[in-house]
């Protein structure tokens, strides 16, 4: 009798553990690769990307060993995981682990605290601040990597219990461009479908999005997609062509920032060649322009259109005209298209206009509400949409995604946090004024001396703004000055600026929930304690509760059990969105725990699966009782969106202006940066996995082998890459994959003379206020021959104790 | 009798198992990496440095791993973790279905051809 493995080794899957795996800094040292036996898999979700990856980790006495895809999983199918993912869980027991909190002294040493004398400073600094200054000179920075429990609890204490919106998150850095498109053509954020549309979709529109790279589990869907179906049409829109391209049946370069004019020129050609669903249009279209509150006609949108000729869209974008022309004939003629976007459109000073472009191009061809179409925006963070989206954890935002300006909501919310009766806020209510988005909020802050800095404190957890807010160097000045608390699991540039750094328990060493980018929440369970006395973010958020004298506002703040409180901030949030379309109700605690693959939303009780397609009668709950969550739905409405007045998807018309930094003699390249496969954001986690630190060790110029010759670099060559703000000092990669004129860096690299954000435009898009991180005007000079270049660069324990940044 | 039948085989496939796993010892590359990718050895038509199993590339080159930005580095780990012959549980990763419906007697190579990963021809997929 042979034995299968899965009867074998079910239990004890070994793993490739490399016992020093994780945790050696020294690159010359050579560990032994053994396996080690798995004594318990956690079930759990992948720490990095907006994927969603449902994933085991392995767990040997209270250590983390291995980590394997579930094969349930319905994001991840079949259980592959990316390098990334499959590596992670070896940065919990790196030896730069913070394990306890740091006071910075008169001298600028970070010195170790108890987490009695951290509390106590920054409980004296808030109360004097607010007494001194308001309660908005207080903020919270947040981010797309807190549980949802801790964004809600973190949300809930400022909006609710100090009487302020200074709440933000770096959200706004990647995805409120997408909020607002959402919002202002369709009603409601985050996609109508869920990435099981993929296999369904007949042609699938990739733009802003290095697929293969940012989100390699869902370029790897669409290339088994493809593979089985060849008839499937793919087309790839961006300035690179990247290993995404390899797989395209038609790539469409663009100049950064210049795509709105390529969407225009599409939904022209579609219109004008009759491709466009005249009945779906007349259903559920409404042409508009400005915020959507004028209708126009459609000889409105049709007149709009005609300046975008396949001439005019060639000469503004690069992109050939009869590229735009197949790529039209291509989208409008499946019987499912599915768009998805990412960065490549959000992080643009047009953003929620390239959304809203893209949107009309799926109402005007009806793809909506089909199974394989869909118009889904891809997330960069694990719980940018969980935690921060749907629990409204931005300026603007209240839990479900409404608007603190929207009065009949504010007053909702004030009635079930209890605001009249524990805020600490003289007013007794949530304020309307929305607060600071990112940018604005760290240009305000400063220290006490500053009076022109209304901004005096910041507690930020799990990001590292010193290193990711455009033109960094504005910045860190402030964040020097101003009373600021990191919260993070390892030193970063942030941690450098801080008066206090708290230590952090890393995601399996706490649980919590994750929101994906398809609105599926997944519950991690805790797996092991976390080290030395780090702690969980809702631990840190209920003592600055307890100590503010909010106690009966965060009504898990005594408890000291993690998942206990984890338990009691869920069923707090799923109740106060109970009566929105972002519904979990049904999601309720012990569900998740037993869940292997989550719950989509809308959910509006345990009996219902979860929801694959919005806006759809028999598939949306919402149309079951559209008056619970406020909505009126005609019966005979097959399909309803939630944009008002008519539950019309809005057709805007929108230009394509020049807004992003524009090119000079003297800066004639645009500089587009972006992600490589094997880094992550600011390469906290990745750059301390010896696999995917040794996969990209160091940032570089990725330069067009024309512009190279012309200006004599070559392969390797140091060069210097410079903008009005500042410069990094880079090797060259020469390559023929990107259009003439455009360079590309990456934006992983701590080095502080590899810093790509010292080099990028700090404009926003006027509407979400999301930095234009993909277009820059720079000049490039060469500096030298190849060089060694010093990679893997981490901030270090000591660094934290330097002003200068290394 | 049945169980200590039963009993000694699962000894015997456990001793084997637990050999063969003993049997990883401790793994040095060949020459220093230092950062360098394993393009500039490996790749074919390199001048960079010295040439080094070109064919193994060539065959990753056209596999769906590389289409799937699965690396060298993700199989093989870097200069501190860097193992000659990937270990099934490195597949295991992302492939445990199939590494589950295997006998434990099989590696992926005895059916697929390293590093193109196509089945090699006669080989009755176990995985089905």
């Amino acid at each position: 009798m042979e034995l299968s493995r899965r009867n074998f080794i079910k239990s004890t899957l070994a793993a490739s553990a490399a016992v020093a795996a994780g945790i050696s800094t020294n690159s010359s040292a050579v560990a032994q690769t053994q396996e080690v036996v798995v004594e318990r898999w956690v079930k759990g979700v992948c720490r990095l990307c907006g994927t969603g990856c449902s994933v085991y980790v392995g767990v040997k006495g209270n250590r983390l060993v291995a980590m394997k895809g579930n094969v349930e999983s319905m994001t991840n199918t079949r259980g592959y995981l990316c390098v990334k993912g499959m590596n992670i869980w070896k940065v919990a027991h790196h030896p730069d682990r913070l394990t306890k909190p740091l006071i910075r002294d008169g001298k600028g040493v970070l010195r170790p605290a108890s987490w009695d004398q951290a509390l106590t400073l920054i409980e004296k600094k808030f109360k004097e601040y607010h007494k001194k200054y308001g309660y908005d000179s207080v903020a919270y920075y947040g981010s797309g990597q807190c549980t949802t429990e801790e964004s809600y609890t973190f949300n809930k204490l400022w909006k609710g219990g100090f009487g302020s919106n200074m709440v933000d998150g770096n959200p706004r850095l990647c995805m409120a461009s997408a909020v607002a498109g959402y919002m202002s053509s369709l009603g409601s954020d985050e996609p109508a479908g869920a990435y099981a549309d993929i296999e369904k979709s007949k042609t699938i529109f990739l733009v802003g999005s290095n697929l293969s790279e940012a989100h390699p589990i869902l370029f790897r869907r669409v290339t088994r997609h493809k593979k089985d179906n060849p008839d499937v049409k793919i087309i790839v829109c961006e300035p690179r062509k990247t290993l995404t391209s390899s797989v395209a049946d038609l790539w469409m370069p663009s100049l950064p920032g210049t795509d709105l004019a390529i969407f225009n020129g599409m939904a022209r050609e579609i219109i004008k060649n009759g491709w466009y669903d005249k009945e779906y249009v007349k259903t559920l279209g409404r042409v508009t322009t400005g915020d959507g509150s004028k209708e126009l006609t459609w000889d409105d949108y049709v007149k709009h259109l005609e300046k975008y000729t396949p001439q005019y869209v060639e000469k503004k974008t690069g992109c050939p005209a009869a590229d735009v022309k197949n790529a039209a004939k291509m989208f409008a003629q499946s019987d499912a298209t599915l768009s998805m976007w990412c960065m490549g459109l959000n992080q643009r000073a047009n953003g929620v206009w390239a959304n809203n472009l893209i949107h009309n191009l799926h109402i005007i061809t009806g793809n909506y509400g089909k199974p394989g179409a869909d118009a889904f925006s891809l997330t960069g963070q694990p719980n940018a949409c969980g935690g921060v989206r749907e629990t409204g954890s931005l300026a603007h935002l209240l839990p479900g995604a409404r608007p603190v300006a929207n009065k009949k909501w504010r007053e909702f919310v004030e009635g079930y946090w209890n605001v009249q009766k524990y805020s600490i806020n003289p007013s007794k209510a949530i304020n309307p004024k929305p607060g600071m988005h990112a940018v604005k909020l760290f240009s305000s802050l400063g220290g006490e001396k500053d009076k022109t800095k209304p901004v005096k404190a910041v507690i930020m957890s799990t990001t590292n703004p010193a290193q990711t807010l455009p033109n960094v160097n504005k910045f860190i000045g402030g964040m020097q000055d101003a009373f600021t608390v990191v919260i993070d699991i390892f030193p970063t540039r942030t941690a450098q600026c801080a008066s206090v750094v708290l230590p952090a328990a890393f995601i399996y060493e706490k649980g919590g929930v994750f929101g994906c980018s398809e609105r599926r929440s997944f519950l991690t369970d805790k797996a092991v304690n976390a080290p030395g006395e780090a702690k969980a973010d809702i631990w840190i958020a209920a003592q600055i509760a307890k100590r503010m004298g909010l106690t009966k506002l965060i009504g898990w703040a005594n408890e000291t059990n993690i998942d206990r409180m984890n338990e009691l901030a869920w069923n707090d949030y799923i109740g106060c969105t109970a009566n929105t379309e972002k519904t979990l109700k049904g999601a309720t605690y012990k569900r998740l725990k037993e869940s292997t693959v989550g719950v989509q939303w809308p959910c509006p009780d345990e009996k219902n699966p979860g929801t694959y397609k919005r806006y759809v009668r028999g598939m949306d709950p919402i149309f079951d009782n559209p008056k619970r969550y406020g909505y009126t739905i005609p019966d005979d409405a097959k399909e309803f969106f939630y944009a008002r007045p008519h539950g019309k998807a809005n057709i805007f018309l929108r230009d394509d202006p020049d807004n992003s930094e524009q090119t000079s003699k003297a800066y004639p390249f645009i500089m587009t940066t972006g992600r490589v496969l094997e880094q992550w954001h600011t390469g906290s986690m990745t750059m301390r996995i010896p696999e995917t630190a040794a996969a990209h060790p160091h940032s570089f110029v990725e330069i067009n082998e024309k512009d190279a010759n012309r200006l004599k670099i070559k392969n390797g060559d140091i060069v210097k890459v410079e903008s009005i703000r500042g410069s990094n000092i880079l090797p060259a990669k020469i390559v023929n994959n990107t259009l003439e004129g455009v360079i590309f860096v990456p934006m992983h690299d701590q080095k502080a003379d590899r810093m790509v954000n010292f080099i990028c435009s700090d404009i926003v898009d006027p509407i979400s206020a999301e930095p234009d991180y993909k277009v820059s005007a720079v000049k490039i000079t060469k500096v030298s021959g190849p060089k060694k270049i010093d990679g893997r660069y981490l901030v270090t324990r000591e660094e934290m104790n330097k002003k200068s940044f290394s | 009798m049945k169980h200590i039948f039963l009993s000694t085989t699962i000894l015997i496939i456990v001793t084997l198992f637990a050999v063969s796993v003993n049997a990883i010892e401790k793994s040095e590359h060949p020459v220093p990496i230092d950062d360098k990718s394993c393009a500039t050895c490996h790749e074919k038509g390199s001048t960079d440095e010295m040439q080094a199993a070109p064919e193994a590339y060539t065959q990753w080159d056209t596999s769906l791993h590389k289409l799937n930005g699965v690396s060298c580095i993700t199989c093989h780990g870097e200069e501190s973790t860097f193992k000659p012959q990937s270990t099934i549980s490195t597949c295991a990763s992302c492939h445990s279905i199939e590494v589950d419906s295997m006998k434990t007697t099989e590696t992926c190579a005895s059916c697929h051809q390293v590093h193109t990963f196509r089945p090699l021809k006669g080989f009755k997929s176990p995985h089905d």
